[in-house]
């Protein structure tokens, strides 16, 4: 038997069967029970006066902020794993970017053709004018140390790593200390390597690159890396742009290679000292032939007494392939660019000519005309 | 008007919300609602009602709010306590937690149907529904306390 309640087609309706009243009875006591012990404070009233007596607009500023707040608070959380997400990419990110900024920025600069601006800047007393070489750019040092990083040993790459980060704190002013003004000197002072026991070179060296060796051949003339087996090593100073010198045998001397410029003997090897290890002021055993300014005095004696070849070939890159190259080792700061202006010309010209066959025969047949011998008009570059 | 209906209307609110500040609050603003209301009120007996549909409105928001609140917030320490289980002041009674766990029309319907003494018109009119409505969420809600208390009995 269906009740009337049953009978009705809305939902809920079934539930309320008749017969419950006792559950309604429990219930509306049950919640009496609960309620009627509250008893709300006292100041109702007043807080209901206060409230009206609070201009409208100051209450719906007030309900606004509150909710702004709210929501606010509730932005913040949707929000929150997307910023937790955003900072992990972003600090993926940077990681990856300090990476490859570290690798880019870590590659020891090398020696890049001097400009005549740069050569021309100095003064014709101090003999800085006498710096023929400068740091490398940033693209050309890159490509070199490629190079040579892919035939060192770690322990030279740590090496190279750790005093190039030395120059590229120099050489963020361009390193060197004449051509900063006395403000900026004050302000920005060498720095070394945060972490690094050892001082800025460039600062206890301030000419470090006069005393460098660069031999043009291996600067402008770099075979390609599958032409090169024996690999290179760059001095102490060359970490900063100014030379390569070969890699000398284990246990030999790392700077005892044959530099001629003697004109008692012609068979004369001198053995510079290192820029690194030489007292401030020192240039070198051969630099005082262009402590004069601007390297008239020291291409003077040049001519004068000419050049020698070295008796004793490096074991190079060209030496091992069997390439002539009569080479020339040259000071830097004996180098004008003025050029050869002798007939023992064997200063280089700057810009240098370029390595080609039809300037070799053209340097030729003028030699011939000129009679020159063949190889001193073109010595240094290529026989 | 107020001190006849104020308590009551607070320890409805307090059932509705479950809070006592919170239910004055609401009553409060019902009153000052009222107010500014007043001269569109064309009959006087109309107040009342009025106010419970305030509460009602009001009470809705809040426990929205609550809701949309506490589905945001990180979930506690196991081992700590619940703030607004601390914050709660109303006795735990079973009735009480059992009507906390009702759908929020249904404890509005039982609210002011068994509390309030409201016919199902009147509680109709304060929720904006239907009476037939009104009879659905009232069944389902004395069916949801019949089962919770007699599983807590």
């Amino acid at each position: 038997m269906r009740t009337t309640s049953e009978d009705r087609d809305w939902p809920g309706a079934g539930s309320r069967v008749p017969g419950d009243g006792d559950t309604e009875e429990v219930l509306r006591r049950a919640l009496h029970s609960a309620a009627d012990g509250i008893e709300p404070t006292a100041d109702g009233l007043t807080q209901i006066f206060r409230r009206v007596a609070t201009p409208w607009l100051v209450r719906q500023v007030w309900l606004l902020a509150t909710d702004c707040v709210d929501l606010l608070r509730l932005i913040t959380i949707w929000l929150q794993p997307m910023f937790a997400r955003a900072v992990s990419v972003l600090t993926a990110v940077a990681g990856s970017v300090r990476e490859v900024f570290r690798r880019f920025t870590s590659q020891a600069p090398i020696a890049a053709p001097i400009s005549s601006r740069q050569h021309r800047s100095g003064t014709g007393t101090s003999g800085r004018c006498l710096a023929t070489t400068r740091p490398a750019g940033r693209g050309y040092c890159g490509r070199r140390d490629d190079r040579d990083r892919s035939a060192q040993s770690d322990r030279r790459k740590d090496r190279i790593l750790r005093e190039s980060k030395c120059w590229q704190l120099c050489a963020r002013w361009r390193g060197s200390r004449h051509r900063r003004s006395p403000a900026v000197s004050a302000k920005r002072p060498h720095r070394a390597r945060p972490g690094s026991d050892k001082s800025c070179l460039a600062r206890n060296h301030r000419r470090w690159w006069q005393g460098c060796y660069a031999p043009p051949f291996l600067r402008h003339a770099m075979p390609a890396r599958s032409a090169r087996s024996v690999p290179f090593r760059t001095c102490d100073n060359a970490l900063r742009g100014a030379h390569c010198v070969p890699q000398p045998e284990p246990g030999s001397d790392s700077h005892a290679y044959p530099v001629a410029f003697s004109p008692a003997s012609s068979s004369s090897v001198t053995s510079p000292t290192p820029a690194s290890s030489r007292p401030r002021g020192d240039r070198g055993s051969l630099t005082h032939v262009a402590s004069r300014g601007r390297g008239d005095e020291g291409r003077e004696r040049t001519l004068r007494e000419g050049c020698r070849q070295a008796t004793e070939r490096p074991p190079t890159w060209a030496h091992s392939e069997g390439l002539e190259t009569p080479r020339l080792w040259f000071l830097p700061n004996v180098i004008s660019s003025a050029g050869p202006a002798g007939p023992d010309g064997c200063l280089m010209r700057w810009p240098p000519r370029p390595r080609s066959v039809a300037g070799i025969t053209a340097s030729r047949v003028l030699g011939y005309l000129l009679a020159i011998p063949p190889g001193v008009l073109a010595v240094g570059w290529e026989a | 008007m107020f001190g006849e209906h104020y308590r009551a209307l607070v320890r409805m609110a307090a059932l509705l919300v479950g809070d006592v500040a919170t239910a004055e609050a609401i009553v409060q603003e019902s009153f000052v609602a009222m107010h500014g209301a007043w001269r569109r009120l064309r009959d006087s007996d109309k107040a009342l009602p009025y106010l419970r549909q305030c509460l009602v409105n009001r009470s809705r928001s809040v426990l929205r709010h609550r809701i949309v609140i506490g589905r945001n917030r990180s979930k506690p320490k196991p081992g700590l306590p619940r703030a607004e289980r601390q914050a709660l002041p109303l006795p735990e009674h079973a009735v009480v937690r059992a009507l906390r766990a009702l759908p929020l029309r249904q404890r509005e319907a039982l609210v002011l149907t068994y509390y309030g003494g409201l016919t199902e018109a009147q509680a109709a009119s304060a929720m904006g529904i239907s009476p037939g409505a009104v009879k659905s969420h009232l069944g389902r809600a004395v069916e949801a306390l019949r089962a919770v208390l007699g599983t807590e009995t």
